[in-house]
């Protein structure tokens, strides 16, 4: 595959050229303006929207052959989606988890990746993690799913729950103890959801979507080959695979956001202070997310200052959606047309900021702590 | 420059302002000027404007470093030196209309010989120059912020010359030092708290290890990291969408600051003696400077384009 490798373009060189594709193409799906209700239509077009960016080629970009790409490290990934957003497109939703997942499944199982990735780079599959349980949030390492070493493979028992388009998921990653109590006796699998011994109920979230999902497992038996590095590395394989959460998926929601706020502005009617508040808080977590993008990108470690960039993250994300709940005061309270649906569902969503991906109040004594230095406190 | 030269430079800079800042007091104009001001303006004004501006936040240092800054977006010429002129401005900077009492940044209001006044004309400002002289009224400010250098002037003569300015590009200039300046304070006061919480023990442990400590400081040290990713550090002084976003960060990050510090440090920062309470001034009388909506009106015209992946 090596051989349809080109020279990365750079960055500035490769976002003109996205822009101009953009721009030039009129039959592409997921128009910021015209997004469906219901979150599973929404999905299918944000695929459809992720399939074409894949056959264009600007959506390979920044992925490594191995799994179908073209080479390039993540920035060009990130000023695929920031053009996609500019020019009035949904940055597709699938590729939140693909850019949360992808980078720890090629670090720690090169050929796992190889085998699984591409579908889902392209946008013909959805992938979830599988992280959270009813008992473990932001005690993640307190985790119970059990996984045992069975003949063929691993045998799976557990409830995971808050997966992110987990009904519609065709993986998850799912951490699941196979060790000691703590975390050092974690592992991560790539499990099929459509697989025996896996049930799937969706959660409906407050906003009315089906954002999230439960995962059971019951005895299912995942193939030995499908443990992401090797057995107790599932901790390791989460902390990096966070920071990937702080920083692409942050630069996404800039992105998304910024679409948003400027929209709401032209539209007329924000209060300006609390626009320029949500302008400023963006335009900071952008930056700060691009660096941390970059220096992932060149194989850095970006330490405990990424819980700065996910404090700056939740409050971007729920002083733009206010400043869109004010600007369209009534439609946003008394309408029913659809867009009247999405806004307060994207409201509701913003108040989840503070809570998915590692809480805020964690954060906050992260960076006290790991930060500022001040001395360690009772959990 | 690369990356690492302006590095360097910054470093160099930012050693070299320590030392000659007086940290709690007024730094003579003279002392500031002689770290190569105008060659460092020449070399990289963004750079100049806010490692000076940061230095002196934190030192709580009183200068004349606003209206050096704004001098510099006004490109003044050698023929209105800070030693023999000074800049008359008004709360918010908005221009002068036909009354001139303004305030000004003074090291020895007896060495002025003229008052540089914007004041507005059809269409823009233009720099006024009023020959100072017996008639005028100048007094110190006391107010929020006492330590300020400030001084009130009503020049008794007339404008006797004029020239066209560029009065945004001055705006932009000492919005820039501020937001530099409040970022300073701002890490400042974080400081000051994370050596008193860490010390400080109630319940037998340091108050610093309670979450409704920590949580507070995490969000003081969160809004001024927000203020520093947004402050234009380096190159030309970049236009007012840009320096509306920097001091509108820096002044929500002073104001998390203030209020974390003096609550985490309970009553000794609600005292005369304990010297919070003099960068909570600073802070507030920085508010002055900016007439927020105005900021935030050009803050929402920021298009956001720079590449910074």
């Amino acid at each position: 595959m090596s051989s349809h490798v080109v020279d990365a373009p750079p960055v500035p060189r490769h976002r003109r050229a996205v822009r101009a594709w953009l721009l030039g193409t009129h039959d592409l799906p997921a128009a910021a303006d015209r997004e469906p209700v219901d979150l599973e239509t929404t999905l299918a077009e944000d695929r459809a929207l992720q399939r074409r960016l894949w056959d264009s080629g600007f959506g390979r970009h920044g992925w490594p052959a191995e799994v179908g790409g073209l080479g390039g490290d993540a920035r060009l990934r990130a000023a695929t989606y920031e053009e996609v957003a500019r020019a009035g497109y949904r940055v597709p939703q699938p590729t939140y988890t693909v850019e949360t997942l992808s980078p720890a499944l090629l670090r720690y199982s090169p050929a796992l990746a190889r085998d699984l990735l591409p579908p889902a780079l392209a946008g013909d599959e959805i992938w979830c993690q599988g992280f959270s349980e009813p008992g473990a949030g932001s005690d993640l390492a307190a985790l119970a799913c059990r996984a045992a070493p069975v003949a063929g493979g691993w045998r799976l028992d557990g409830h995971k729950i808050w997966s992110s388009f987990g009904h519609v998921s065709a993986r998850s990653a799912v951490l699941a103890r196979t060790g000691e109590p703590g975390h050092r006796g974690i592992s991560m699998f790539v499990v099929d959801l459509a697989a025996p011994g896996v049930e799937v109920r969706p959660i409906r979230a407050a906003g009315g979507r089906r954002e999230f999902a439960e995962i059971f497992f019951d005895g299912h038996v995942t193939p030995a080959d499908r443990i992401v590095g090797v057995p107790g590395q599932g901790w390791e394989i989460a902390m990096y695979l966070l920071q990937w959460e702080r920083g692409m998926y942050a630069w996404q929601r800039q992105a998304t956001l910024r679409a948003r706020l400027v929209a709401a502005v032209a539209a007329g009617g924000a209060d300006p202070l609390s626009a320029a508040r949500a302008t400023v808080l963006l335009a900071a977590l952008r930056r700060r997310s691009a660096r941390t993008v970059g220096l992932l990108a060149a194989g850095g470690n970006p330490g405990p200052a990424v819980s700065v960039d996910k404090v700056l993250l939740s409050s971007a994300e729920q002083a733009v959606m206010d400043v869109v709940r004010e600007s369209a005061a009534g439609s946003f309270l008394l309408g029913d047309a659809a867009h009247d649906e999405l806004r307060r569902g994207d409201w509701f969503y913003s108040r989840a900021a503070t809570i998915y991906g590692g809480s805020v109040d964690i954060q906050r004594t992260i960076v006290a702590e790991r930060v500022l230095g001040l001395p360690r406190g009772a959990r | 420059m690369t990356t690492a030269e302006t590095d360097q430079l910054a470093a160099d800079v930012r050693a070299a302002t320590r030392r000659a800042l007086r940290p709690r007091a007024w730094t003579p104009t003279a002392d500031l000027l002689a770290l190569g001001w105008d060659d460092l303006l020449a070399e990289d004004a963004a750079l100049a404007v806010t490692v000076l501006g940061e230095e002196s936040g934190r030192a709580l240092a009183a200068t004349r470093l606003p209206e050096l800054a704004l001098r510099a977006g006004l490109g003044l010429a050698a023929d209105a030196p800070p030693e023999t002129t000074a800049v008359l401005v008004a709360p918010g900077l908005r221009p002068f209309d036909a009354d001139v009492a303004g305030l000004a940044w003074l090291d020895d209001p007896g060495r002025i010989r003229t008052w540089l006044v914007p004041v507005r004309r059809d269409g823009g400002v233009a720099l006024a120059g009023i020959p100072a002289g017996a008639a005028d009224t100048v007094r110190p400010v006391g107010g929020m912020d006492p330590d300020l250098g400030l001084y009130e002037v009503r020049p008794g003569g007339q404008p006797a010359t004029e020239r066209p300015c560029d009065w945004p590009a001055a705006v932009s200039a000492l919005h820039l030092h501020l937001a530099a300046a409040n970022i300073g304070l701002a890490e400042a006061m974080v400081d000051l708290a994370r050596e008193h919480v860490a010390a400080r023990t109630q319940f037998g442990v340091p108050i610093g290890s309670f979450q409704a400590v920590q949580h507070r400081l995490a969000d003081a040290h969160v809004a001024t990291e927000a203020a520093r990713a947004v402050l234009p550090a380096s190159g030309a002084v970049p236009c007012r969408a840009a320096t509306s976003t920097a001091v509108l960060a820096s002044a929500w990050a002073v104001e998390a600051a203030g209020a974390a510090a003096t609550q985490v440090m309970g009553a000794i920062a609600c005292t005369w003696e304990h010297p919070l309470h003099r960068y909570v001034r600073r802070g507030l009388a920085a508010g002055l400077w900016v007439d927020r909506d105005d900021a935030a009106r050009h803050a929402l015209t920021a298009t956001e384009t720079e590449e910074v992946l």
